[in-house]
C-alpha cells in the first residue's frame, strides 16, 4: 500500500516536475533576455557613471607622458643648441689662435722677412765683393797681358836690332836712326822712351856700358811737341835720372848714421836697386812693381771670398738638412 | 863603279822629287784658292800611294796634304773616304812613328768634322781603337790630335758619342786634362764637352770617369782658351739633370766661376754664363746657392756689359733664378737686374733675345705685388705692350710678352700703374681683361684710387670699352661701376650728351 501511495506520489511528482521543466524551458528565453536587459542597463549605467573618471585618468596619464616626452625633447634640443653655440664659439676662438700661430710660424720660419732681408743683403754684399774681386781680376789679367805684349815686343825689338850696331851714330857721323832731319820729320825714332840709336849703341857690347848722352840732347827729345811717337814719353829718362839722384841723396841719410858712408850707401843701394838700374829699364821695372802690388792685393783677398755665405742654415732658419728630414720621418 | 853611282843617282833624284812633290802639295793645300785646281789635277789618287811610301817624311807630308784637303770641304772629305784611304791611315796609326800618327789623326779629324755620315765612316774604318791607343802615347802632340779627332767624331750626335765612350776614350781624355800641357788640357776638355752634350747617360759616363774633379780647378787657370773649354764642358755636364748639376756644384766651382763672368776673354764670359744658367735651371737650392755666392750681381753686370747672343745665357739665368721663389726674384730686383733686362728688351735686334728678356721679366714679376710694382716702376709694362702689338714681332715673342704681361698684371695692385697701363694705346683685348680684373679687385678698397681713376680719365676709358653682357669683361666693369654713383657712370658713358638733349626736346614739347 504504501508502495502504491508512494507510486502515485511519485508519478505526481514526476508529472509536476515534468511540467515545471517544460515551463522553465518555455520561459528560459524570456528570462535570458531579461537578464541580458538588466545586465545591459547595469553595465551601461556602470560604465556611464565611471567613464568620466577613466577619461580624466587617461588625460592625466597622457599629460604626464607627453610632458615627459616634451621635457626629453626640450632637453635634447637645448643640449644641441648649447653644443652648437659652444662649438661655434670655440671654433671662432680656435681660428683666431690658429691664425696668429700660423702667421707667427710662417713669418718666423717659412716667409721670414728678416731671414729674407738678411739673405738678400748677404747676396748683394757678396755681389759687391765679387764685383770688386772681378774688377781686380780683370785689371790683373790686363796688366799681365800688357806685360806679355810688352815683353814680346821688347824681345822682337832686341832680335831686330841684334847685330845692327853698325847703324849706330859715331862721333863723326850720325847713324840712320839719328838723322839730323829727324826733328823736322817728326822726331827721332824711339823704343820704350829711349832713342833707337841708343839701343843700338847699347847693344854694341865691346864698347862696354855706354855713357848717357848729354843733357842737351835729351832736352831735344823731350821738348819736341811734334814728335810722332807721342805715346812714348820723352821726358821719362830725364825723370828717371832725377829720381836716381834723389835716391842717391836719400840713401846717404841712413837711419844708422854711425855706419861709414860707403857701407851705408852700399846697404841702402840694395833697397833701391831697382831705381838705380839703367834708365832703359825704368818703365819695365815700374810695371813689374805694379804687377807685384797687384799680386799682393790678390793674395790679401780671401781666396774663397764668398764661401762663408754658402751655409744655407745661417741664411734660412727653416732650412732643414736632408739628414734631419730623414730623422723627422719626412720621407 | 861609275855606273852604280849613275844608277843610284836616279833613285836619289826620284826620292828627292817625291819629297818635293808632297811638300809642295801640302803647302799648296793651305790656300783655299788652290784646292779646286789640285782636285782637278787628281791629287787624291796621287797622294794615296804616297801614304804607303817607304820614306817616313813622304808619308807624313802626304797625310798632312790629305788632311788639309779634307779639311777644306765635305766633298773632298768624301773623296778621301771613297778612295779608301782611311783603312791605310788607321793601319799605320798603330804602326808608325809619332809624327806620322799626328798627321794621320789630323786627316781623320778633318774627315770627321764635316758631317755625321763622314764621322760614321771614320768610325766604321775602325779608327776609334787606334785613336784611343794614341791617347796612351807618350808624346803630347799625338795625344792632342787624337783627342781632337775623337772630340770631332763625338760632337755630331749621341750615337757617335756613344761609340766613342764605348771605345774607352773618356778615362783617357780625363787623363789628358791632367797633363801639364795647356793645349792638351784644352782639347781634352773640349772633347769631353762634345761627348757630354748629347744625353744624360753620356754626361754620366764623363762624370763617372772623374772628369769634374779635374776640370773644376782649371776654372782659375790664367789661360783664357782653357777656361773657355772648361766652362763649356761643365755647362754641358750640368745641363742634363739635377744630379749632374749637383756633381758640378759639389766640385766647388761656385765662387770661382763667377769671376769668369768678368774675364778679358769674351768666350770665357759667355761659356761661364751658360754654365751658370745650366746649373741654375734645375732646383731652387742650386739657384739659391748661386745667389748667396753673389751670382746675381755678377750676372746682372754680365748682362749689362755683353751684347747680342752673348747676352742670352745671362738673361735666361736671371729668369731661371727669379722663377723659383719670391726671395730669389727679390734678390734679382735688389741687384738692379730689372733695368738691364729691360734694356735688352729694347736694344736687342733679335727676337729670341727679346723673348728671353720678356720671359725673364715675367718670371721676376709673377710673385707678389711688390715684385710687380718694381717692374711697373721700371717702365717695363708699356714696352711689353708695344712689343706685343708690334707687327714685326715673331709669334714666340708675342706669346712670351703676353704671358709675362699676364703674370705681372695679375699681381699688380698699384692703382696708378694699372691706370697708366689701361690708358696705353692699342692695348690688346686679352690684356684689358686682366687689367680690369685687377682694378675691380683694388677699387672697392681704395678710396683715393677711386678719385684718381676718374680724374685721370681711366674711368671714361672703361665706359668706352666695347663689352657685351655676360662676359667676364662685363662682370669686371659692373664691379667697377658699382663703386661709383650712378650719375658719374652715366656722365662718362658714351652717348650721354645725346640722351640729355633728347630729354630737353621732350620737355620743350610738353611745355
Amino acid at each position: 500500500m504504501a508502495a502504491h501511495i508512494l507510486k502515485g506520489f511519485q508519478d505526481e511528482m514526476e508529472k509536476e516536475f515534468f511540467d515545471m521543466y517544460i515551463d522553465a524551458t518555455d520561459r528560459q528565453q524570456m528570462e535570458w533576455d531579461a537578464a541580458l536587459k538588466i545586465q545591459r542597463f547595469w553595465r551601461g549605467h556602470a560604465v556611464r557613471s565611471s567613464v568620466i573618471d577613466m577619461i580624466i585618468g587617461a588625460w592625466t596619464a597622457q599629460r604626464w607622458y607627453r610632458g615627459h616626452l616634451g621635457r626629453v625633447r626640450f632637453g635634447n634640443y637645448q643640449r644641441d643648441v648649447t653644443k652648437k653655440l659652444r662649438k661655434q664659439f670655440f671654433d671662432a676662438a680656435a681660428i683666431v689662435i690658429q691664425r696668429y700661430w700660423r702667421g707667427y710660424m710662417s713669418r718666423k720660419y717659412k716667409h721670414s722677412i728678416t731671414a729674407r732681408r738678411r739673405f738678400i743683403r748677404a747676396s748683394v754684399i757678396a755681389s759687391e765683393r765679387f764685383a770688386e774681386d772681378a774688377t781686380f781680376n780683370v785689371e790683373y789679367q790686363t796688366i799681365q797681358l800688357e806685360q806679355k805684349e810688352r815683353e814680346d815686343r821688347d824681345v822682337l825689338f832686341e832680335k831686330t836690332i841684334a847685330g845692327k850696331h853698325h847703324l849706330a851714330s859715331t862721333e863723326v857721323r850720325p847713324g840712320v836712326y839719328n838723322s839730323p832731319f829727324a826733328k823736322v820729320c817728326g822726331g827721332t825714332p824711339a823704343m820704350n822712351a829711349v832713342p833707337v840709336d841708343e839701343h843700338l849703341k847699347n847693344s854694341f857690347k865691346t864698347l862696354g856700358t855706354l855713357d848717357v848722352t848729354s843733357s842737351n840732347e835729351r832736352a831735344q827729345y823731350a821738348t819736341d811737341p811734334r814728335a810722332l811717337q807721342a805715346s812714348s814719353q820723352y821726358e821719362l829718362p830725364e825723370l828717371a835720372r832725377k829720381n836716381d839722384a834723389l835716391v842717391h841723396k836719400l840713401a846717404t841719410f841712413h837711419e844708422r848714421p854711425f855706419l861709414t858712408t860707403t857701407k851705408g850707401t852700399s846697404l841702402n843701394y840694395r833697397h833701391f836697386s831697382h831705381n838705380l838700374h839703367t834708365p832703359y829699364n825704368a818703365e819695365l821695372m815700374r810695371s813689374k812693381e805694379a804687377l807685384k802690388a797687384a799680386q799682393q792685393k790678390k793674395m790679401a783677398i780671401h781666396d774663397r771670398a764668398f764661401y762663408n755665405n754658402v751655409n744655407k742654415q745661417s741664411l734660412f732658419e727653416d732650412y732643414v738638412l736632408p739628414s734631419q728630414k730623414l730623422a723627422n720621418g719626412a720621407y | 863603279m861609275t855606273s852604280s853611282r849613275a844608277v843610284l843617282q836616279v833613285f836619289e833624284k826620284y826620292q828627292k822629287d817625291r819629297v818635293t812633290f808632297v811638300q809642295t802639295v801640302a803647302e799648296l793645300a793651305t790656300r783655299p784658292q788652290n784646292i779646286e785646281v789640285l782636285q782637278q789635277a787628281g791629287v787624291m789618287s796621287l797622294l794615296r800611294p804616297l801614304l804607303l811610301d817607304n820614306v817616313p817624311s813622304i808619308q807624313q807630308s802626304a797625310a798632312l796634304a790629305l788632311g788639309r784637303l779634307a779639311n777644306y770641304n765635305d766633298e773632298l772629305a768624301e773623296a778621301v773616304v771613297n778612295n779608301e784611304i782611311l783603312p791605310q791611315l788607321v793601319y799605320s796609326l798603330s804602326e808608325q812613328n809619332r809624327f806620322y800618327k799626328k798627321a794621320a789623326a789630323f786627316v781623320l779629324r778633318a774627315v770627321a768634322k764635316h758631317s755625321p755620315p763622314l764621322a760614321q765612316a771614320v768610325v766604321d774604318s775602325g779608327a776609334l781603337d787606334s785613336l784611343v791607343a794614341c791617347l796612351e802615347e807618350f808624346d803630347p802632340g799625338v795625344k792632342e790630335s787624337a783627342a781632337w779627332a775623337l772630340g770631332y767624331i763625338a760632337g755630331h750626335n749621341a750615337e757617335l758619342a756613344g761609340t766613342v765612350v764605348d771605345a774607352g776614350a773618356v778615362a783617357l781624355l780625363v787623363l789628358c786634362v791632367q797633363e801639364p800641357e795647356l793645349s792638351l788640357k784644352r782639347i781634352g776638355a773640349s772633347a769631353l764637352s762634345d761627348i757630354a752634350k748629347h744625353s744624360p747617360e753620356l754626361a754620366q759616363a764623363v762624370v763617372d770617369a772623374g772628369a769634374v774633379a779635374y776640370l773644376a780647378p782649371l776654372i782659375v787657370n790664367p789661360d783664357g782658351k782653357l777656361k773657355r773649354q772648361v766652362c763649356s764642358c761643365l755647362g754641358q755636364i750640368a745641363k742634363h739633370s739635377v744630379d749632374l748639376a749637383e756633381v758640378v756644384v759639389e766640385a766647388e766651382i761656385f765662387p770661382k766661376i763667377l769671376t769668369c763672368l768678368k774675364d778679358v776673354d769674351g768666350y770665357v764670359r759667355k761659356h761661364a754664363a751658360t754654365c751658370i744658367r745650366e746649373v741654375a735651371k734645375h732646383t731652387p737650392e742650386l739657384a739659391q746657392l748661386i745667389v748667396s755666392n753673389g751670382g746675381v750681381g755678377a750676372l746682372v753686370d754680365y748682362v749689362v756689359e755683353s751684347e747680342g747672343n752673348n747676352r742670352l745665357p745671362g738673361i735666361m739665368a736671371l729668369g731661371y733664378i727669379a722663377a723659383f721663389s719670391e726671395t730669389l726674384a727679390l734678390s734679382v730686383i735688389a741687384s738692379k737686374g730689372v733695368v738691364p733686362l729691360y734694356t735688352a728688351l729694347v736694344e736687342e735686334p733679335e727676337d729670341h733675345i727679346k723673348s728671353a728678356s720678356a720671359w725673364s721679366l715675367g718670371q721676376i714679376g709673377r710673385h707678389s705685388p711688390d715684385h710687380a710694382k718694381a717692374l711697373a716702376d721700371a717702365g717695363v709694362l708699356p714696352k711689353l705692350v708695344t712689343t706685343l702689338i708690334a707687327m714685326e714681332s715673331s709669334d714666340d715673342l708675342k706669346t712670351k710678352c703676353k704671358r709675362s704681361l699676364k703674370f705681372i698684371v695679375e699681381k699688380l695692385t698699384d692703382m696708378k700703374a694699372l691706370d697708366k697701363l689701361l690708358q696705353e694705346k692699342n692695348l690688346p683685348e686679352g690684356i684689358v681683361k686682366y687689367v680690369l680684373q685687377q682694378i675691380a679687385k683694388v677699387l672697392p678698397n681704395d678710396a683715393a684710387g677711386r678719385h684718381d681713376f676718374v680724374t685721370s680719365g681711366g674711368f671714361a676709358k672703361v665706359q668706352q670699352l666695347d663689352h657685351q653682357s655676360g662676359t667676364k669683361l662685363r662682370e669686371h666693369v659692373d664691379v667697377i661701376n658699382s663703386c661709383y654713383p650712378e650719375e658719374i657712370v652715366k656722365y662718362y658713358s658714351p652717348g650721354y650728351s645725346a640722351s640729355l638733349l633728347e630729354k630737353l626736346d621732350a620737355m620743350a614739347v610738353q611745355s
